[in-house]
Protein backbone atom coordinates (compact mmCIF):
# COMPACT_ATOMS: atom_id res chain seq x y z
CA UNK A 1 0.00 0.00 0.00
CA UNK A 2 1.29 3.33 -0.90
CA UNK A 3 1.80 5.96 1.68
CA UNK A 4 -1.10 8.40 0.46
CA UNK A 5 -3.45 5.68 0.15
CA UNK A 6 -2.76 4.68 3.63
CA UNK A 7 -3.30 8.25 5.06
CA UNK A 8 -6.36 8.02 3.30
CA UNK A 9 -7.35 5.67 5.16
CA UNK A 10 -6.39 6.64 8.67
CA UNK A 11 -7.96 9.88 7.97
CA UNK A 12 -11.56 8.13 6.73
CA UNK A 13 -11.59 6.01 10.34
CA UNK A 14 -10.65 9.00 12.31
CA UNK A 15 -13.33 10.99 10.49
CA UNK A 16 -16.13 7.85 10.90
CA UNK A 17 -15.33 8.12 15.24
CA UNK A 18 -15.74 11.52 15.40
CA UNK A 19 -18.51 11.91 13.22
CA UNK A 20 -20.11 9.25 15.65
CA UNK A 21 -19.09 10.63 18.76
CA UNK A 22 -20.97 14.09 17.56
CA UNK A 23 -24.16 12.53 16.50
CA UNK A 24 -24.32 10.38 19.83
CA UNK A 25 -23.53 13.51 21.76
CA UNK A 26 -26.17 15.85 19.25
CA UNK A 27 -28.73 12.97 19.64
CA UNK A 28 -28.76 12.78 23.82
CA UNK A 29 -28.68 16.69 23.72
CA UNK A 30 -31.87 17.34 21.49
CA UNK A 31 -33.91 13.97 22.98
CA UNK A 32 -33.16 15.35 26.39
CA UNK A 33 -32.03 11.75 27.26
CA UNK A 34 -31.39 11.98 30.70
CA UNK A 35 -27.99 11.33 32.07
CA UNK A 36 -29.16 8.19 34.10
CA UNK A 37 -30.44 6.44 31.32
CA UNK A 38 -27.98 7.10 28.71
CA UNK A 39 -25.00 9.26 29.15
CA UNK A 40 -23.57 11.76 26.33
CA UNK A 41 -19.86 11.65 25.45
CA UNK A 42 -18.99 14.68 27.17
CA UNK A 43 -20.92 12.80 30.57
CA UNK A 44 -18.12 10.38 30.22
CA UNK A 45 -15.51 12.82 29.60
CA UNK A 46 -16.13 14.55 32.79
CA UNK A 47 -16.23 11.53 34.39
CA UNK A 48 -12.57 10.54 33.03
CA UNK A 49 -11.11 13.84 34.09
CA UNK A 50 -12.78 13.50 37.49
CA UNK A 51 -12.11 9.79 38.40
CA UNK A 52 -8.80 9.11 36.33
CA UNK A 53 -6.77 7.60 38.88
CA UNK A 54 -9.59 5.44 39.96
CA UNK A 55 -10.10 4.45 36.77
CA UNK A 56 -6.95 3.33 36.46
CA UNK A 57 -6.77 1.53 39.75
CA UNK A 58 -10.12 -0.28 39.09
CA UNK A 59 -8.17 -1.00 35.95
CA UNK A 60 -4.61 -2.16 36.85
CA UNK A 61 -6.48 -4.75 39.14
CA UNK A 62 -8.61 -6.65 35.66
CA UNK A 63 -5.74 -6.74 33.80
CA UNK A 64 -3.88 -7.99 36.36
CA UNK A 65 -6.40 -10.72 36.71
CA UNK A 66 -6.54 -11.40 32.76
CA UNK A 67 -2.89 -11.49 32.58
CA UNK A 68 -2.59 -13.76 35.07
CA UNK A 69 -5.11 -16.14 33.76
CA UNK A 70 -3.70 -15.89 30.51
CA UNK A 71 0.02 -16.83 31.20
CA UNK A 72 -1.11 -19.74 33.38
CA UNK A 73 -3.21 -20.68 30.58
CA UNK A 74 -0.64 -20.17 28.05
CA UNK A 75 1.97 -22.38 30.41
CA UNK A 76 -0.36 -25.06 30.96
CA UNK A 77 -1.67 -25.05 27.51
CA UNK A 78 1.55 -25.84 25.61
CA UNK A 79 2.20 -28.56 28.14
CA UNK A 80 -0.96 -29.77 27.73
CA UNK A 81 -1.01 -29.79 23.41
CA UNK A 82 2.89 -31.04 23.86
CA UNK A 83 1.94 -34.01 26.51
CA UNK A 84 -1.47 -35.36 24.46
CA UNK A 85 0.66 -35.12 21.06
CA UNK A 86 3.60 -37.25 22.07
CA UNK A 87 2.25 -39.33 24.55
CA UNK A 88 -1.04 -42.13 23.82
CA UNK A 89 -1.82 -42.49 27.48
CA UNK A 90 -2.73 -38.20 27.65
CA UNK A 91 -4.07 -38.63 24.25
CA UNK A 92 -6.87 -41.06 24.71
CA UNK A 93 -7.66 -39.43 28.68
CA UNK A 94 -6.97 -35.93 28.80
CA UNK A 95 -7.94 -35.27 25.44
CA UNK A 96 -11.25 -36.18 25.48
CA UNK A 97 -12.09 -34.98 28.77
CA UNK A 98 -10.57 -31.65 28.10
CA UNK A 99 -13.26 -31.93 24.69
CA UNK A 100 -16.19 -32.48 26.51
CA UNK A 101 -15.60 -30.22 29.22
CA UNK A 102 -14.99 -27.48 26.69
CA UNK A 103 -18.57 -27.82 25.25
CA UNK A 104 -19.60 -27.09 28.87
CA UNK A 105 -20.37 -23.46 29.84
CA UNK A 106 -17.17 -23.14 31.81
CA UNK A 107 -18.28 -19.55 33.42
CA UNK A 108 -20.79 -21.88 35.29
CA UNK A 109 -18.63 -23.11 37.73
CA UNK A 110 -17.75 -19.20 38.70
CA UNK A 111 -19.71 -19.46 41.49
CA UNK A 112 -17.81 -22.57 43.05
CA UNK A 113 -14.04 -20.75 42.41
CA UNK A 114 -15.64 -18.71 45.29
CA UNK A 115 -16.48 -21.06 47.40
CA UNK A 116 -12.85 -23.05 46.47
CA UNK A 117 -10.64 -19.96 46.56
CA UNK A 118 -12.50 -16.78 48.21
CA UNK A 119 -13.56 -13.65 47.17
CA UNK A 120 -9.63 -12.21 46.91
CA UNK A 121 -7.89 -12.04 43.10
CA UNK A 122 -7.13 -15.62 43.24
CA UNK A 123 -10.99 -16.68 41.67
CA UNK A 124 -10.76 -14.41 38.92
CA UNK A 125 -7.59 -15.15 38.40
CA UNK A 126 -9.01 -18.68 37.54
CA UNK A 127 -11.89 -17.72 35.50
CA UNK A 128 -10.04 -16.40 33.48
CA UNK A 129 -7.45 -19.01 32.94
CA UNK A 130 -10.56 -21.48 32.84
CA UNK A 131 -11.88 -20.23 29.77
CA UNK A 132 -8.18 -19.02 28.01
CA UNK A 133 -7.03 -22.58 28.60
CA UNK A 134 -9.00 -24.19 25.58
CA UNK A 135 -7.96 -22.31 22.48
CA UNK A 136 -4.59 -22.53 23.22
CA UNK A 137 -4.76 -26.45 23.88
CA UNK A 138 -6.85 -27.14 20.83
CA UNK A 139 -4.95 -24.54 18.64
CA UNK A 140 -1.56 -25.96 19.61
CA UNK A 141 -2.64 -29.53 19.23
CA UNK A 142 -3.40 -28.83 15.47
CA UNK A 143 -0.45 -26.62 15.33
CA UNK A 144 1.96 -29.48 16.25
CA UNK A 145 0.32 -32.00 14.28
CA UNK A 146 -1.39 -30.17 11.06
CA UNK A 147 1.84 -30.99 8.80
CA UNK A 148 2.47 -32.48 5.49
CA UNK A 149 2.96 -36.75 6.12
CA UNK A 150 5.86 -36.15 3.41
CA UNK A 151 7.37 -33.26 5.27
CA UNK A 152 7.29 -35.64 8.48
CA UNK A 153 8.77 -38.22 6.00
CA UNK A 154 11.76 -36.43 5.10
CA UNK A 155 13.11 -35.66 8.06
CA UNK A 156 12.59 -38.86 9.03
CA UNK A 157 14.92 -40.03 6.48
CA UNK A 158 17.24 -37.83 8.19
CA UNK A 159 16.86 -38.99 11.71
CA UNK A 160 14.42 -41.19 13.68
CA UNK A 161 14.53 -39.13 16.93
CA UNK A 162 11.16 -37.71 17.93
CA UNK A 163 13.20 -34.68 19.66
CA UNK A 164 14.64 -33.57 16.13
CA UNK A 165 10.97 -33.58 15.31
CA UNK A 166 9.80 -32.05 18.15
CA UNK A 167 12.82 -29.18 17.94
CA UNK A 168 13.29 -28.61 14.03
CA UNK A 169 9.28 -28.96 12.99
CA UNK A 170 6.78 -29.47 14.82
CA UNK A 171 7.35 -26.65 17.82
CA UNK A 172 7.98 -23.85 15.24
CA UNK A 173 5.23 -24.77 12.64
CA UNK A 174 2.68 -24.68 15.36
CA UNK A 175 3.87 -21.07 16.58
CA UNK A 176 1.24 -19.79 13.99
CA UNK A 177 -1.54 -22.08 15.39
CA UNK A 178 -0.62 -20.93 19.10
CA UNK A 179 -0.57 -17.29 18.49
CA UNK A 180 -4.05 -17.80 16.51
CA UNK A 181 -5.46 -19.26 19.72
CA UNK A 182 -3.61 -16.26 21.99
CA UNK A 183 -5.91 -14.26 20.37
CA UNK A 184 -9.14 -15.77 21.12
CA UNK A 185 -8.07 -17.03 24.29
CA UNK A 186 -6.46 -13.16 25.63
CA UNK A 187 -10.17 -11.72 25.25
CA UNK A 188 -11.77 -14.81 26.89
CA UNK A 189 -9.43 -14.01 29.69
CA UNK A 190 -10.78 -10.57 30.28
CA UNK A 191 -14.35 -12.07 29.70
CA UNK A 192 -13.33 -14.90 33.02
CA UNK A 193 -12.08 -11.72 35.06
CA UNK A 194 -15.27 -9.57 34.09
CA UNK A 195 -17.31 -12.16 35.42
CA UNK A 196 -15.64 -13.30 38.53
CA UNK A 197 -15.66 -9.42 39.48
CA UNK A 198 -19.68 -9.52 39.22
CA UNK A 199 -19.93 -12.74 41.28
CA UNK A 200 -17.48 -11.52 43.90
CA UNK A 201 -15.77 -8.54 43.20
CA UNK A 202 -14.34 -5.79 45.92
CA UNK A 203 -12.39 -3.95 42.74
CA UNK A 204 -11.60 -3.95 39.20
CA UNK A 205 -13.65 -2.69 35.97
CA UNK A 206 -16.65 -5.60 36.62
CA UNK A 207 -17.03 -4.47 40.06
CA UNK A 208 -17.08 -0.70 39.43
CA UNK A 209 -19.59 -1.36 35.99
CA UNK A 210 -22.15 -3.47 38.51
CA UNK A 211 -21.64 -0.91 41.78
CA UNK A 212 -22.00 2.17 39.15
CA UNK A 213 -25.32 0.46 38.21
CA UNK A 214 -26.50 -0.07 41.43
CA UNK A 215 -26.40 3.57 42.09
CA UNK A 216 -28.26 4.74 38.64
CA UNK A 217 -24.30 6.14 38.31
CA UNK A 218 -24.95 5.48 34.53
CA UNK A 219 -21.88 7.74 33.21
CA UNK A 220 -19.55 6.02 35.38
CA UNK A 221 -20.77 2.87 33.91
CA UNK A 222 -20.08 3.66 30.68
CA UNK A 223 -16.65 4.95 31.75
CA UNK A 224 -15.53 1.46 33.05
CA UNK A 225 -16.67 0.44 29.57
CA UNK A 226 -14.64 2.87 27.52
CA UNK A 227 -11.23 1.54 30.09
CA UNK A 228 -12.37 -2.16 29.43
CA UNK A 229 -12.21 -0.92 25.61
CA UNK A 230 -8.71 -0.16 25.99
CA UNK A 231 -7.68 -2.57 28.11
CA UNK A 232 -9.01 -5.14 25.73
CA UNK A 233 -7.68 -3.47 22.56
CA UNK A 234 -3.88 -3.01 24.32
CA UNK A 235 -4.46 -6.69 25.21
CA UNK A 236 -4.85 -7.58 21.52
CA UNK A 237 -2.23 -5.74 20.04
CA UNK A 238 0.53 -6.71 22.18
CA UNK A 239 -0.18 -10.20 21.52
CA UNK A 240 -0.15 -9.52 17.18
CA UNK A 241 3.50 -7.25 18.27
CA UNK A 242 4.44 -10.51 19.98
CA UNK A 243 3.32 -12.58 16.78
CA UNK A 244 4.92 -9.77 14.39
CA UNK A 245 8.19 -9.84 16.35
CA UNK A 246 8.55 -13.97 16.81
CA UNK A 247 7.03 -14.70 13.13
CA UNK A 248 8.30 -12.30 10.61
CA UNK A 249 7.85 -15.22 7.95
CA UNK A 250 4.49 -15.73 8.18
CA UNK A 251 1.10 -15.36 5.87
CA UNK A 252 0.27 -12.34 7.30
CA UNK A 253 2.84 -10.45 6.02
CA UNK A 254 2.63 -11.65 2.69
CA UNK A 255 -0.66 -9.44 1.53
CA UNK A 256 1.57 -6.35 1.00
CA UNK B 1 31.45 -51.37 -11.61
CA UNK B 2 31.07 -50.97 -7.95
CA UNK B 3 27.35 -51.30 -6.51
CA UNK B 4 25.38 -48.88 -4.30
CA UNK B 5 22.47 -50.05 -4.69
CA UNK B 6 21.71 -54.43 -4.32
CA UNK B 7 17.90 -55.38 -4.31
CA UNK B 8 16.65 -59.12 -4.38
CA UNK B 9 13.66 -60.33 -4.81
CA UNK B 10 12.43 -57.67 -3.06
CA UNK B 11 8.30 -57.83 -1.67
CA UNK B 12 6.40 -55.79 0.04
CA UNK B 13 3.13 -56.50 1.21
CA UNK B 14 0.71 -54.11 3.45
CA UNK B 15 -2.67 -53.70 4.85
CA UNK B 16 -4.87 -51.14 3.37
CA UNK B 17 -6.92 -48.94 5.75
CA UNK B 18 -10.23 -51.40 5.44
CA UNK B 19 -7.77 -54.44 6.50
CA UNK B 20 -7.11 -56.26 3.20
CA UNK B 21 -3.38 -56.75 1.26
CA UNK B 22 -2.28 -55.15 -0.98
CA UNK B 23 0.65 -56.47 -2.84
CA UNK B 24 2.87 -53.41 -3.96
CA UNK B 25 6.34 -54.81 -4.77
CA UNK B 26 6.80 -58.53 -6.47
CA UNK B 27 9.86 -59.81 -6.40
CA UNK B 28 11.52 -56.80 -7.54
CA UNK B 29 15.36 -57.50 -8.63
CA UNK B 30 18.34 -54.52 -9.60
CA UNK B 31 21.40 -52.94 -9.10
CA UNK B 32 22.57 -49.56 -9.19
CA UNK B 33 26.77 -48.82 -9.66
CA UNK B 34 28.20 -45.87 -8.01
CA UNK B 35 27.44 -42.74 -9.52
CA UNK B 36 25.11 -44.11 -11.78
CA UNK B 37 21.80 -42.27 -12.98
CA UNK B 38 19.35 -45.07 -12.87
CA UNK B 39 15.55 -44.12 -13.25
CA UNK B 40 12.20 -45.95 -12.71
CA UNK B 41 9.45 -45.45 -15.10
CA UNK B 42 5.82 -46.56 -14.83
CA UNK B 43 2.24 -46.26 -14.22
CA UNK B 44 1.16 -44.23 -10.90
CA UNK B 45 0.23 -46.55 -8.45
CA UNK B 46 3.09 -49.17 -9.93
CA UNK B 47 4.84 -49.32 -6.44
CA UNK B 48 7.86 -46.87 -7.27
CA UNK B 49 7.66 -44.45 -4.29
CA UNK B 50 7.14 -47.33 -2.10
CA UNK B 51 10.65 -48.61 -3.39
CA UNK B 52 11.73 -45.35 -2.81
CA UNK B 53 10.67 -45.34 0.66
CA UNK B 54 11.95 -49.08 1.52
CA UNK B 55 15.19 -47.95 0.25
CA UNK B 56 15.03 -44.63 2.41
CA UNK B 57 14.28 -46.82 5.50
CA UNK B 58 11.07 -45.23 5.90
CA UNK B 59 9.02 -48.66 5.45
CA UNK B 60 10.06 -51.57 6.25
CA UNK B 61 10.39 -54.49 3.49
CA UNK B 62 8.08 -57.87 3.92
CA UNK B 63 10.89 -60.24 2.26
CA UNK B 64 14.12 -60.24 0.13
CA UNK B 65 17.14 -58.62 0.74
CA UNK B 66 18.50 -54.95 0.12
CA UNK B 67 21.61 -53.00 0.72
CA UNK B 68 23.44 -49.95 0.07
CA UNK B 69 27.08 -49.52 -0.12
CA UNK B 70 27.32 -53.22 0.87
CA UNK B 71 25.40 -52.93 3.90
CA UNK B 72 22.02 -53.96 4.90
CA UNK B 73 19.32 -51.00 5.23
CA UNK B 74 17.36 -50.96 8.72
CA UNK B 75 16.35 -47.41 8.80
CA UNK B 76 17.21 -43.99 7.74
CA UNK B 77 20.95 -43.54 6.27
CA UNK B 78 22.81 -40.35 6.57
CA UNK B 79 24.65 -41.06 3.23
CA UNK B 80 21.07 -41.37 1.28
CA UNK B 81 19.23 -38.00 0.33
CA UNK B 82 15.83 -37.78 -0.40
CA UNK B 83 13.38 -35.12 -3.12
CA UNK B 84 9.99 -35.29 -3.33
CA UNK B 85 7.89 -33.90 -5.62
CA UNK B 86 6.40 -31.58 -3.83
CA UNK B 87 9.66 -28.88 -2.18
CA UNK B 88 8.83 -29.22 1.60
CA UNK B 89 10.71 -26.01 2.57
CA UNK B 90 10.18 -24.97 6.06
CA UNK B 91 8.50 -22.32 5.76
CA UNK B 92 9.63 -19.98 8.84
CA UNK B 93 13.25 -20.60 7.97
CA UNK B 94 15.15 -18.81 5.08
CA UNK B 95 16.50 -20.29 1.93
CA UNK B 96 20.13 -20.68 3.35
CA UNK B 97 18.81 -22.33 6.63
CA UNK B 98 16.46 -24.56 5.13
CA UNK B 99 19.44 -26.06 3.00
CA UNK B 100 21.29 -26.27 6.12
CA UNK B 101 18.35 -28.07 7.54
CA UNK B 102 20.10 -32.10 6.89
CA UNK B 103 23.57 -30.49 8.72
CA UNK B 104 22.02 -29.37 11.50
CA UNK B 105 20.00 -33.23 12.43
CA UNK B 106 23.54 -34.77 11.40
CA UNK B 107 25.31 -32.40 13.73
CA UNK B 108 27.79 -31.35 10.84
CA UNK B 109 30.44 -28.66 10.89
CA UNK B 110 27.93 -25.34 10.42
CA UNK B 111 30.35 -22.94 9.35
CA UNK B 112 31.91 -26.02 7.02
CA UNK B 113 28.85 -26.79 5.11
CA UNK B 114 27.14 -23.29 5.10
CA UNK B 115 30.05 -22.40 2.98
CA UNK B 116 29.20 -25.38 0.66
CA UNK B 117 25.15 -24.93 0.81
CA UNK B 118 26.07 -21.14 -0.41
CA UNK B 119 28.05 -22.69 -3.21
CA UNK B 120 25.25 -25.18 -3.79
CA UNK B 121 22.45 -22.28 -4.16
CA UNK B 122 25.03 -20.51 -6.41
CA UNK B 123 25.70 -23.20 -8.78
CA UNK B 124 21.59 -23.81 -8.99
CA UNK B 125 21.28 -20.20 -9.91
CA UNK B 126 19.90 -19.09 -6.50
CA UNK B 127 22.63 -16.38 -5.12
CA UNK B 128 20.70 -13.21 -4.72
CA UNK B 129 18.36 -15.51 -2.80
CA UNK B 130 19.64 -16.63 0.26
CA UNK B 131 18.27 -14.39 2.63
CA UNK B 132 14.50 -14.59 0.97
CA UNK B 133 11.56 -17.16 2.85
CA UNK B 134 10.14 -19.82 0.84
CA UNK B 135 7.12 -17.79 0.00
CA UNK B 136 9.13 -15.54 -1.98
CA UNK B 137 10.11 -17.97 -4.25
CA UNK B 138 9.13 -19.31 -7.85
CA UNK B 139 7.59 -23.27 -7.41
CA UNK B 140 10.54 -24.23 -9.73
CA UNK B 141 12.95 -21.91 -7.39
CA UNK B 142 11.67 -23.67 -4.36
CA UNK B 143 12.42 -27.30 -6.15
CA UNK B 144 16.01 -26.26 -6.38
CA UNK B 145 16.27 -25.08 -2.31
CA UNK B 146 15.44 -28.89 -1.98
CA UNK B 147 17.76 -30.14 -4.04
CA UNK B 148 20.44 -28.34 -2.80
CA UNK B 149 18.91 -29.22 0.51
CA UNK B 150 19.42 -32.97 -0.57
CA UNK B 151 22.40 -33.00 -2.14
CA UNK B 152 24.10 -30.57 0.81
CA UNK B 153 25.12 -33.58 3.34
CA UNK B 154 26.84 -35.04 0.49
CA UNK B 155 24.99 -37.84 -0.07
CA UNK B 156 26.09 -41.32 -1.57
CA UNK B 157 22.74 -41.98 -2.89
CA UNK B 158 20.29 -39.22 -4.13
CA UNK B 159 16.53 -40.64 -3.98
CA UNK B 160 14.31 -38.67 -5.95
CA UNK B 161 10.41 -39.38 -6.38
CA UNK B 162 9.19 -37.42 -9.51
CA UNK B 163 11.07 -34.38 -7.95
CA UNK B 164 10.02 -32.19 -11.00
CA UNK B 165 6.55 -33.91 -11.66
CA UNK B 166 4.38 -30.46 -10.15
CA UNK B 167 6.45 -27.99 -12.45
CA UNK B 168 5.30 -26.84 -16.14
CA UNK B 169 7.59 -28.71 -19.19
CA UNK B 170 9.92 -25.80 -19.82
CA UNK B 171 10.78 -25.48 -15.99
CA UNK B 172 10.80 -29.28 -15.76
CA UNK B 173 13.17 -29.52 -18.59
CA UNK B 174 15.16 -26.66 -17.31
CA UNK B 175 15.51 -28.56 -14.05
CA UNK B 176 16.44 -31.78 -15.45
CA UNK B 177 19.20 -30.08 -17.03
CA UNK B 178 20.85 -28.35 -13.90
CA UNK B 179 20.12 -31.73 -11.86
CA UNK B 180 22.26 -32.83 -14.19
CA UNK B 181 25.09 -30.48 -13.97
CA UNK B 182 24.67 -30.72 -10.39
CA UNK B 183 25.22 -34.36 -10.38
CA UNK B 184 28.56 -34.38 -12.93
CA UNK B 185 29.85 -31.90 -10.16
CA UNK B 186 28.86 -34.03 -6.87
CA UNK B 187 28.84 -37.69 -8.46
CA UNK B 188 26.65 -39.22 -6.09
CA UNK B 189 24.59 -42.52 -7.25
CA UNK B 190 21.12 -41.49 -8.56
CA UNK B 191 18.01 -43.57 -8.35
CA UNK B 192 14.77 -40.91 -10.33
CA UNK B 193 11.72 -42.13 -10.05
CA UNK B 194 9.12 -40.74 -12.82
CA UNK B 195 6.23 -41.42 -15.15
CA UNK B 196 7.92 -38.89 -17.89
CA UNK B 197 9.64 -41.64 -20.47
CA UNK B 198 11.67 -38.27 -22.16
CA UNK B 199 12.71 -37.37 -19.05
CA UNK B 200 14.38 -40.66 -17.63
CA UNK B 201 16.20 -40.79 -21.43
CA UNK B 202 17.35 -37.62 -21.31
CA UNK B 203 18.75 -37.62 -17.98
CA UNK B 204 19.73 -41.36 -17.12
CA UNK B 205 22.18 -43.97 -17.77
CA UNK B 206 19.80 -46.57 -16.99
CA UNK B 207 15.72 -47.07 -17.51
CA UNK B 208 13.85 -49.62 -16.01
CA UNK B 209 10.48 -50.53 -16.71
CA UNK B 210 8.08 -51.18 -13.66
CA UNK B 211 4.99 -53.01 -14.14
CA UNK B 212 1.88 -51.86 -12.75
CA UNK B 213 0.94 -52.98 -9.10
CA UNK B 214 2.21 -55.49 -7.84
CA UNK B 215 5.20 -53.56 -9.14
CA UNK B 216 7.84 -55.49 -10.74
CA UNK B 217 10.84 -54.84 -12.88
CA UNK B 218 9.82 -55.33 -16.52
CA UNK B 219 12.95 -54.38 -18.63
CA UNK B 220 15.85 -51.85 -18.26
CA UNK B 221 17.22 -49.92 -20.85
CA UNK B 222 20.93 -48.82 -20.91
CA UNK B 223 21.42 -45.76 -22.21
CA UNK B 224 24.36 -44.77 -23.92
CA UNK B 225 23.57 -40.98 -25.51
CA UNK B 226 26.64 -39.15 -25.07
CA UNK B 227 27.22 -36.42 -21.75
CA UNK B 228 27.10 -33.66 -21.45
CA UNK B 229 23.33 -34.37 -22.92
CA UNK B 230 21.78 -30.86 -24.22
CA UNK B 231 18.08 -30.48 -24.96
CA UNK B 232 17.91 -31.01 -28.35
CA UNK B 233 18.96 -34.56 -28.16
CA UNK B 234 15.47 -35.15 -27.84
CA UNK B 235 14.92 -34.36 -31.62
CA UNK B 236 17.97 -37.52 -32.73
CA UNK B 237 16.70 -40.88 -33.85
CA UNK B 238 19.20 -42.04 -31.28
CA UNK B 239 17.18 -40.35 -28.55
CA UNK B 240 13.35 -41.55 -30.26
CA UNK B 241 15.02 -45.11 -30.53
CA UNK B 242 14.78 -45.40 -27.03
CA UNK B 243 11.46 -43.14 -25.51
CA UNK B 244 10.08 -45.38 -28.14
CA UNK B 245 10.93 -48.69 -27.19
CA UNK B 246 10.41 -47.90 -23.66
CA UNK B 247 6.75 -46.34 -24.40
CA UNK B 248 6.14 -49.02 -26.36
CA UNK B 249 7.08 -51.86 -23.26
CA UNK B 250 5.17 -49.67 -20.66
CA UNK B 251 1.95 -49.44 -23.32
CA UNK B 252 2.19 -53.24 -23.75
CA UNK B 253 2.15 -53.58 -20.42
CA UNK B 254 -0.37 -51.50 -19.44
CA UNK B 255 -2.89 -53.01 -21.97
CA UNK B 256 -2.41 -56.73 -21.19
CA UNK B 257 -4.61 -56.81 -18.57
Amino acid sequence: MTEALRTGRVLRIVAFYVAALFLWEGLVRSLHVPVWLFPAPSHIIDVIAEKNSVMLFHTLVTLEETLLGFAFALGLGIVCAVGIVHFPILRDTLYPSLIMFNSFPKIAIAPLFVIWIGVGIESKIANAFLVALFPIVINGIMGLTDIDPELLELVRAMSKSRWVLFWKIRLPHSLPFLFAGCKIAISLAVIGAIVGEFISGRAGLGYLVLSANAYFNTAMAFTALFYLVLMSLALYGMVILAEKFMLPWHRRERSE
Amino acid sequence: MPESIRIERLCKVYQARDGTEVEALRGVSFTVGRREFVSIVGQSGCGKSTLLKILAGLLSKTSGTLSIEDQAVDGPRRDVGIMFQKPLLLEWRRVLDNVLLPVEIYQLNQQEYEAKARRLLSTAGLKDFFRKYPWELSGGMQQRVALCRALVAEPSLLLMDEPFGALDTLTRQKMGFELLRLWEEWKSTVLFVTHDIDEAVMLSDRVLVMSSRPGRILDAYAVDLPRPREIFAKDTPEFIHFTSRIRRRLWQEATDD
